[in-house]
């Protein structure tokens, strides 16, 4: 499995490279990357048990790499203006999930925690994207996920640069 | 009533952010700060403080935080510590050294300041690099302290730390060259404090500013020579302004020769940008693949190039790419980007005239006073690189500097044209036989090239006076073009 169960939850786990990301309903993800690029911050209407809370959640989709792979992270409400193309965040306890039907994402989520820990000086893989990697439930057990297809080799919401 | 010290959170060094690492984590650099503050809150004189390994971080968060006016103690403690430990002076410049500057909020900020110069008025170990270190930050907020300090010390300074001094002229010149005395913010979260309200920029002194670079020039200019030809690049560029005139007059006629025979050194060229900028280009030219730099490049863009005054930092980028970082053959041929290619991309995002004709420049500056021998041919590597690399796909880039060059040696200095011809006909000579390129022939013989300046080129090389009669392969013309008819017969067999 990704994180070696520790006491006290899962922020403490080890450390993963993005490519040994698997799809799994645990908030357990840590991990470090650099943002590659940032979509315009979308205002999604409110969940409908937020409702009581009032406003709009804003949301903002940025890809996301280190030396392994990339990834299509979400940020969510402050993290949208807080980080930028070029920055290097430390992800505790994310996420790496199904979000509103099918866009395959890595989070914070409400209990993990997104932090800028330097910037630039890191190297990266634009390919495999885990995001774009279609996972099924392994036939010996179906608790795990095993990569069954690649959709695409690249992100195919962010393209490579000329 | 208010609350008891003691409840209230300590006071930060930098600025924060929900998504920024607390001072709490160990990931904060704020973090040594803190640990040695709640150990240590309140730094004193005494024998036991005195010995806490735990001194210098608590000592200078003491020192960057407390409210105005500092108070005294922590003076005193400084100055004990030091004279009792040799080595803490040096700890405690390089805690806050640790601090990234860009993120300090204004009062540690104007503390610094305060820390280094006191550190300079007791010519403590240690800060020369902070002052260092401080001269790569302007303009920021409150950057006047470090003039008023040079000028304060500068005779101090030209006798027991000559380079510094030249490295505050340096620093200063080519923030007037680049005219980018941007306007200091104030000080918004410590309006109410005395010390940070009253804390001056560089903008509103520029008159002192221009005087103490043309006093030092006067009074010490064999300490200010130590910049080499940088000096006399960018004293050029402000001899427009009417308090350097008389300089350009008296004192320069005689000097520039001199001076423009010594190359500038890489810790100069330094000075003249930030360590971000210094540390993401070196990150690029020693670890970033060909064909991999695409992001990069548009962060540095965003991040450095694109803001007022971004544009004016080429040519110091530029300078600081040819003298200040020369790599390995190991890495040059680890395939990361070379810094020839990085230059290319710098020139083509010049869009002011003036610009683009500082960067061209910087880029040939070591080619018109290159003597073989004295000169670094790493210097000069580059735009040779970039010329006879860009010859088959960007044209273009290769006939804009090669005309550039041309001008350059006509019109830079028309005194010593012949002097300026020379060197640079020996700089492609040694280009050549130390196997840079292969063979000129490269320009030369190009098609794609402006058949004008390849026929400049070529008269060019072979222009010779006598004593100097060969070509830039050291061989007669004659052979050389008897050569390339072979060769050329050769290919088209």
């Amino acid at each position: 499995m990704l994180q070696a169960d520790t006491p006290g939850g899962g922020t403490t786990g080890r450390t993963v490279k993005l490519k040994d990301l698997v799809p799994a309903a645990t908030n357990t993800v840590n991990t470090t990357f650099i943002v590659l690029d940032k979509a315009a911050p979308a205002a999604r209407p409110p969940h409908p048990h937020a409702q009581a809370r009032g406003g709009e959640e804003v949301t903002c989709l940025a890809l996301v790499a280190d030396d392994t792979a990339a990834a299509h992270f979400l940020l969510w409400g402050g993290e949208c203006g807080a980080f930028e193309p070029g920055d290097i965040v430390r992800l505790t306890g994310g996420i790496f999930s199904y979000h509103r039907g099918n866009a395959l994402v890595l989070r914070a989520g409400r209990r993990g925690r997104a932090e800028k820990v330097g910037e630039f000086t890191m190297l990266f893989v634009e390919t495999p994207n885990m995001s774009e990697i279609q996972w099924g439930r392994d036939p010996g057990d179906p608790r795990r996920m095993v990569q069954e297809a690649v959709v695409s080799p690249y992100s195919q919401v962010f393209k490579p640069p000329r | 009533m208010p609350p008891p010290p003691s409840s209230s959170p300590p006071p930060r060094l930098l600025a924060g952010g929900e998504h920024l690492p607390p001072p709490t984590s160990a990931s904060s650099p704020e973090h040594p700060f803190l640990s040695a503050h709640l150990l240590l809150p309140s730094p004193s004189p005494s024998p036991a403080d005195l010995s806490s390994p735990h001194l210098p971080h608590a000592l200078a968060f003491a020192f960057l935080t407390q409210p105005s006016p500092l108070p005294r103690h922590l003076l005193v403690a400084l100055h004990a510590a030091g004279a009792r430990f040799p080595a803490f002076y040096q700890a405690f410049a390089s805690a806050l050294l640790s601090l990234p500057f860009p993120l300090l909020l204004p009062h540690p900020r104007a503390r610094l300041l305060l820390a280094a110069s006191e550190l300079a008025r007791a010519a403590a170990p240690g800060f020369g690099s902070l002052l260092a270190s401080l001269l790569r930050r302007v303009p920021f907020p409150g950057d006047a302290r470090l003039l008023e300090l040079f000028t304060e010390h500068a005779s101090f300074l030209a006798d027991e730390e000559p380079q510094l001094l030249a490295s505050a002229v340096f620093a200063f010149l080519r923030l007037l060259a680049r005219n980018r005395l941007a306007p200091a913010p104030s000080s918004a979260e410590c309006k109410d404090c005395e010390e940070c309200k009253s804390v001056k920029s560089l903008e509103e002194c520029r008159g002192k500013l221009v005087s103490f670079c043309v006093s030092m020039l006067r009074d010490h200019f064999q300490v200010c020579a130590l910049i080499g030809r940088d000096l006399v690049r960018s004293l050029h560029e402000l001899a427009l302004v009417p308090e350097f005139q008389p300089l350009w007059r008296d004192l320069m006629p005689d000097c520039v020769g001199d001076v423009c025979r010594m190359s500038t050194p890489g810790w100069c060229t330094a000075l003249a940008i930030t360590a971000e900028m210094e540390t993401q280009l070196l990150f690029m030219m020693n670890n970033v693949k060909w064909g991999d730099q695409k992001r990069y490049q548009l962060w540095y863009v965003r991040k450095h190039l694109m803001m007022p005054g971004g544009e004016e930092r080429i040519p110091d980028i530029v300078r600081f790419i040819c003298c200040g970082y020369h790599p390995t053959n190991e890495v040059m041929h680890s395939g990361v980007i070379a810094r020839w290619a990085v230059i290319g991309w710098l020139l083509t995002f010049c869009r002011k005239g003036y610009v683009v004709a500082n960067a061209k420049l910087a880029l040939f500056y070591d080619w018109l006073f290159f003597e073989e021998g004295r000169g670094s041919i790493m210097n000069i590597e580059p735009a040779m690189l970039l010329m006879v690399n860009s010859v088959s796909q960007y044209t273009d880039i290769t006939n804009m500097l090669l005309e550039f060059l041309f001008l350059l040696i006509d019109n830079y200095d028309v005194r010593r044209k012949h002097a300026i011809a020379c060197c640079v006909r020996s700089a492609f000579g040694v280009l050549v036989k130390k196997r840079v390129i292969s063979s000129l022939e490269q320009l030369t013989c190009c098609e794609k090239l402006s058949p004008l300046l390849r026929q400049k080129l070529v008269a060019f090389l072979s222009s010779s006076n006598p004593g100097a009669a060969e070509d830039s392969c050291g061989k007669p013309t004659a052979i050389v073009s008897k050569e390339t008819e072979l060769k050329k017969s050769v290919c088209s067999s």
